[in-house]
């Protein structure tokens, strides 16, 4: 399980850089939704289902969808990068120095479990133990939302004012 | 080393990457996928810690860190269609210099 685990975050390490060296901003947008989806599977690989789960719809679905659509409704879609090259092979000495220290400390006893969530001790946790944390998260949402709706005045405001 | 050593070596060179894209990116784009890009490593820890530790804790504070990614990568989206609809580019200098009335160099 966690060999698979190892060998997913390490793919997912590739495509995050490629979204930074990738000179073109649409497949940039497009390879972070493969490192959404790699690094979710790879949750579910070693039985956090829920939070892979979650991943997957709220990061693949939700997030590197948006970056997609600002990248193509982007007036320069193709970036001039300094040195892609050395970018490049930084990249992949990273990822494989994360394979090779992954698969390295593997023998680490007690990692390999058999852990499967359970939506019962998930709610437990949100709830209960966390439930200030909760409401706190639903304030903090509720105060970014206010602050999107006084940057969107100001800015408009602004754009009056330039026409 | 701890029993997560293996889950956190794996997940390391990603939120490097991500690190890395936050502070030497010019393209407001760029910046917001770097800032998801080290979101997803943080997440993957905190699914790994749950695993490892038998704890649901993990996954909860995960979820929540997830949400938080979200709605800010939301703002972040929404300001750069803002500034590429205002000023034409993606550009943070730009901007920054275009705020303070300088010239473009």
């Amino acid at each position: 399980m966690i060999e698979v685990f190892i060998l997913l975050m390490g793919a997912a390490t590739l495509f995050a850089a490629a979204t930074l060296w990738d000179e073109d901003l649409v497949r940039a947008a497009a390879a972070l939704v493969a490192v959404f989806l790699l690094s979710g599977l790879a949750l579910l690989s070693i039985g956090a289902w829920f939070i892979g789960a979650m991943q997957v719809l709220l990061g693949a679905g939700a997030v590197a969808i948006l970056a997609i659509y600002a990248a193509v409704t982007a007036s320069q879609r193709r970036e001039v990068l300094k040195a892609p090259e050395a970018g490049k092979i930084a990249a992949v000495t990273l990822a494989i120095l994360g394979f090779s220290i992954g698969f390295l400390t593997i023998s680490t006893p007690g990692m390999i479990t058999f852990y499967s969530s359970t939506a019962k001790s998930i709610a437990k946790v949100l709830f209960s133990d966390l439930g200030l944390m909760a409401a706190l998260s639903v304030l903090l949402l509720v105060a970014l939302i206010a602050s999107a709706y006084v940057i969107r005045y100001v800015s408009i405001q602004e754009v009056k004012e330039h026409e | 080393m701890s029993e997560l050593g293996p889950a956190i070596w794996a997940t390391v060179p990603l939120f490097v990457i991500g690190l890395y894209g936050l502070v030497a990116r010019r393209n407001l784009v760029r910046i917001m996928i770097s800032l998801e890009i080290v979101g997803a490593a943080t997440v993957t820890i905190m699914g790994a810690a749950a695993v490892a530790l038998w704890k649901s804790m993990g996954e909860v504070l995960g979820l929540l860190a997830l949400i938080a990614i979200g709605i800010e990568g939301a703002l972040l989206i929404a300001t750069a269609t803002l500034m590429t609809r205002t000023l034409g580019t993606f550009d943070v200098i730009v901007f920054k210099k275009k705020d303070e009335g300088g010239e473009e160099k």
